[in-house]
């Protein structure tokens, strides 16, 4: 554990879990695993919260889920994005990144002016 | 537990969630041992990093958001549970709220079918009864020739139509004449309303033309009864009036317009229609407002319409008002505030028994807390808590609105059942429809909010602290429960005592007028309605010579004990009313003059009715005939007028409405007579009896007595016949049932006010007694204790009492002001009882105190007669 792990910023997750699902079908446990690996290790996903997350994104209809064979040889859940959830993912997207823009604006600014 | 095990006991969702939380874990082993793991290690991580299980699992239940749903479905399935086991709780309340749910139901039905419901034609809130008030107020019908003014200018209306009710006799070649209600209406009437008649054709304005042939169509019950429900009766000449008519039509069933009509005429075969005056306001008057036109937009254009009218023809029309009304209104808008006073009477008792409800909740919350208690421990918020209690809440409004809604399909039907003809028009129908099955399903709702509510606050307040000091214990539970029961307790008493007060006055008054009219004997009295055609009978001599020839035949008939006739018959309201002026008195200038009713009678009247004259003398076969222009008075019109002074020997004048006094002569006081009561509302009537012989009119009732309780209205008939083969017999009565019919709707409101006042007292001594009860059951303990450390039996019993008592007094008191208020609303309903009638309130105080000390004395001596040592134990 040489990385340190940083919590999720409350709201991210469902942008998250978005993004991995809009690559293709995959199960929970799959969901997690990729967000651990493409933030290398930084992200970890409360196992709490990523369940309750994506059954409420269902209900949402922005992710529909099906049970389907897996590498395991038994069914898996597998999610995949909806076209009102590609859409939510899109504006979402925009948003953030405009806030981390934003952010980053005011972090450099003011912590300039600190020093 | 095996998958299919778990398949069959949870359903799919539940097995899903929980198939994919467990992949997980399975997942996350499996990579575990992948990284060196052993499989036992492996497994105890995944666990350890998943967390709890259940946990997940309910967030993802909250978060798939039928969470509710299901959790309903739990709470209305423990509550069923739940009732089963307190069975008797359960009983009680559904009971309680179930007759309150009913009685309102049922005060709403009558509400519904006298106010709400209307004609049953299309859009009937559009149909309008229009009339018109003269100068003085008085109430008007209108002219044909304002009609037809009305007809064309009138915009607002899409068409207005003119009616009559005259009574018409119905004669064919093989059967006796029969006399029914009939109706005479312009040829739009039944397209205006939307109804088609059921065979052949409506009437086409080629009827209603002078000179037309003449034509009829028949009610549905004339059609089935008269003409056996025959298809060939289309294109039949029957006679009616004596006249030959073509019947063109048949109406379908349940359709009596105007009020309760059994055939109609166009508005044609009115004799003289063509002559009338502009003055001659005898129609009626119904019109369908135009869309979008409200009543008083119409009204408007109405006054508009009437003002030119007044222009034009002022010497008729000046200062008359034309007056909208929707139709319903016009005929039941009478019974609006007796109606609107049952229906808040009904409310007052389904509060009563709403408060029981609470009661019996409050009384088991103590007993509920430590079940709270737990729940609480294990995780539940308060809203959860309330949200359980109010589903059994909305349970118990449910169970008790199948109750109730059961109990007033009854009542209705026992309205229906005895409802007295011809007291109402014919649309009223004490049916359920969807208003009264909307009105029960908001009223159980609002009913479980309103005593479910308080109970469930207050019961979901037990904490864990209670829970863990074990002071959830009856013995020592919160007074707070207690002072909510004392006050509901006591608001019952009142409003039970508001009920009682209004029902005692309606009793009252309800056998003030029964012995009023106890005056005549009216048992196997026969009262049967005679018409002397004026073709056959123009002379006044002709009809008082077939009265005389009546009268003899009677006489020497041995089933008949006595005969007699008069113009209007006693207990029914007096058609003619006439202003009275008496001699030596100036008529005082300005003021309305005094009317009163009058009513021509043979000379046997007052002998054959058994009514001894308190003064002078009855008539003899001389009053009436020229230079004897006498009268009898009753004791009402002599009261009012000769209150100082001995009416006999004094003359007084009666004129017809519009006549110059003048015309009329002076008739000389010879008796008078007993009041009989005429009306069943208000004071009564004073009434002017003058000989047949001095005013031959065409129309009386024949009274008729039989000897030695036989039915006499046989013989009569016969005797009729006899004397005119073509004379119509018609309405058939006893006077009993003149009397029912009369006098149905104070005693219909009597007696539902006696219902609810009965069901009131039985719930509010239940509620008494359940608080009470459950005060000592709660202090059982501290009984023990006091008994122990020498309190007497009396004492104990005592304390009870005095809590209960103290109750009482103050319902009482706040009842007693209750009932002084609310008595005033029906004053117009009471015959000779005011509405504070202080031998009234006091009987209804004392009956409501005693059944009350009762209900307290049951729980005082069971706590007198405790064990010290049982109750000390007691928890």
């Amino acid at each position: 554990m040489t990385t340190p792990r940083t919590e999720l910023p409350q709201g991210t997750l469902d942008l998250l879990v978005l993004q991995v699902a809009a690559t293709g079908p995959i199960h929970g446990y799959g969901i997690a695993q990729r967000i651990k690996q493409i933030s290398r290790d930084v992200l970890q996903v409360p196992q709490g919260s990523l369940y309750p997350a994506l059954h409420r994104l269902e209900r949402r209809g922005l992710l529909a889920a099906e049970w389907k064979p897996s590498d395991t040889g038994r069914d898996a859940k597998f999610y995949r994005l909806t076209p009102k959830g590609r859409a939510q993912l899109q504006a979402e997207t925009e948003s953030w990144a405009r806030m981390a823009e934003a952010v980053g604006l005011i972090l450099e600014t003011a912590g300039g002016g600190a020093q | 537990m095996s998958w299919w095990q778990r398949l069959l006991h949870r359903d799919r969702t539940e097995y899903e969630l929980d198939a994919e939380l467990r992949d997980h874990i399975e997942r996350q082993t499996t990579d575990h041992v992948r990284a060196g793991l052993s499989p036992r290690e492996a497994r105890r991580r995944a666990r350890l990093e998943f967390g709890g299980l259940d946990q997940v699992k309910e967030t993802c239940r909250d978060a798939r958001g039928t969470r509710w749903l299901e959790e309903t479905w739990h709470d209305q399935r423990f509550a069923v549970r739940l009732f089963v086991r307190e069975r008797w709780f359960a009983a009680a309340a559904v009971l309680s709220l179930g007759l309150g749910i009913g009685l309102a139901s049922t005060a709403f039905t009558v509400y519904n079918a006298v106010l709400v419901r209307g004609l049953p034609v299309d859009d009937s809130q559009r149909i309008m009864a229009l009339a018109t008030r003269d100068a003085a107020g008085g109430e008007q019908g209108v002219s044909y020739l304002d009609f037809q003014d009305w007809r064309a200018a009138a915009t607002s209306f899409e068409d207005i139509a003119a009616y009559s009710e005259p009574a018409m006799n119905v004669g064919d070649p093989d059967m006796a004449t029969e006399r029914f209600f009939g109706a005479r209406v312009t040829a739009n009437t039944f397209r205006l309303l939307g109804v088609e008649p059921l065979l052949g054709r409506d009437f086409s304005p080629a009827d209603d033309g002078a000179g037309a042939p003449a034509v009829v169509m028949l009610g549905h019950g004339i059609w089935t009864n008269r003409y056996g429900a025959d298809p060939e009766v289309l294109g039949r000449v029957i006679r009616v009036n004596d006249a030959p008519a073509t019947v063109v039509g048949v109406m379908p069933a349940g359709f009596e317009f105007p009020q309760w009509a059994e055939l109609w005429q166009p508005l044609s075969a009115t004799p003289g229609l063509a002559d009338q005056a502009r003055d001659q306001r005898v129609f009626r008057v119904v019109g369908r407002l135009a869309d979008r036109m409200s009543v008083s937009r119409a009204q408007a254009d109405l006054d508009a319409v009437a003002a030119a009218l007044a222009a034009t023809h002022p010497d008729t029309n000046e200062g008359l008002q034309p007056w909208v009304t929707p139709f319903n209104e016009h005929y039941n808008g009478t019974l609006r505030p007796v109606v609107t006073a049952l229906l808040a009477a009904a409310g007052v008792v389904l509060l009563v028994a709403c408060a029981n409800g609470a009661n019996l909740l409050l009384a088991r919350a103590g007993r509920r807390s430590r079940e709270v208690g737990m729940r609480v421990s294990l995780g539940a918020t308060r809203a959860r808590i309330v949200r359980q209690l109010l589903v059994e809440c909305l349970l118990l409004a449910g169970l008790a609105g199948a109750l109730g809604l059961g109990l007033a399909v009854l009542c209705a039907r026992l309205l229906s059942m005895g409802f007295e003809p011809l007291t109402a028009p014919y649309w009223i129908d004490f049916g359920l429809d969807g208003r009264v099955l909307a009105f029960v399903i908001v009223t159980c709702l609002s009913t479980a909010v309103i005593f479910g509510l308080a109970p469930a606050l207050h019961t979901s307040k037990a904490n864990l602290r209670d829970l863990v000091t074990g002071a959830g214990r009856i013995g020592t539970a919160g007074r707070r429960p207690h002072r909510w029961m004392g006050l509901l307790v006591t608001a019952e008493l009142a409003l039970t005592l508001v009920l009682l007060a209004g029902a005692g006055l309606m009793a009252r008054s309800l056998l003030t007028v029964a012995l009023a009219n106890r005056v005549i004997d009216t048992a196997d009295v026969t009262t049967i309605q005679l018409f002397l055609p004026e073709d056959r009978y123009p002379t006044a001599g002709q009809r008082v010579e077939f009265f005389r020839a009546l009268g003899e035949q009677a006489a020497a008939d041995p089933t008949i004990g006595s005969a007699t006739h008069a113009g209007a018959i006693p207990f029914a309201p007096v058609a003619a009313s006439r202003t009275l002026a008496i001699d030596g008195r100036p008529a005082s200038d300005g003021d309305t003059p005094p009317t009163a009713g009058v009513i021509t009678v043979a000379d046997d009247y007052f002998e054959a009715l058994g009514l001894p004259l308190q003064r002078g003398r009855a008539f003899t076969d001389r009053d009436g005939a020229p230079g004897n222009d006498n009268v009898v008075i009753n004791r009402r019109l002599a009261d009012m007028f000769f209150a100082n002074e001995d009416p006999l020997g004094r003359r007084i004048r009666l004129a017809a409405r519009d006549e110059p006094d003048e015309e009329s002569a002076w008739l000389t006081i010879v008796g008078v007579s007993p009041t009989v009561r005429q009306t069943m509302s208000g004071p009564p009537r004073p009434v002017a009896y003058v000989p047949y012989r001095g005013e031959p009119i065409p129309f009386q009732h024949l009274l008729v007595r039989g000897a030695g309780g036989t039915d006499a209205a046989g013989a009569v008939r016969r005797i009729v016949h006899e004397l005119d083969p073509n004379l119509p017999i018609a309405r058939v009565w006893t006077l009993d049932g003149v009397l029912a019919q009369t006098g149905f709707i104070p005693h219909l409101i009597g007696s539902l006010l006696g219902a609810f006042a009965w069901v009131a007292l039985v719930l509010s001594a239940v509620g008494l007694y359940g608080v009470t009860a459950y005060a000592v059951t709660r202090r059982t303990q501290e009984i023990g204790v006091r008994m122990a450390l020498g309190a007497r039996a009396g004492q104990v019993g005592w304390m009870v009492l005095r809590r209960g008592l103290a109750q009482l007094g103050l319902g009482l008191a706040i009842g007693i002001w209750g009932a002084l208020t609310v008595g005033r609303l029906f004053e117009s309903w009471l015959v000779d009882t005011p509405p504070a009638d202080p031998a009234t309130q006091a009987s209804v105080a004392a009956l409501l105190g005693g059944v009350a000390v009762v209900a307290c004395l049951l729980p005082a001596r069971r706590a007198a007669r405790l064990d010290p040592m049982v109750a000390l134990r007691h928890e």
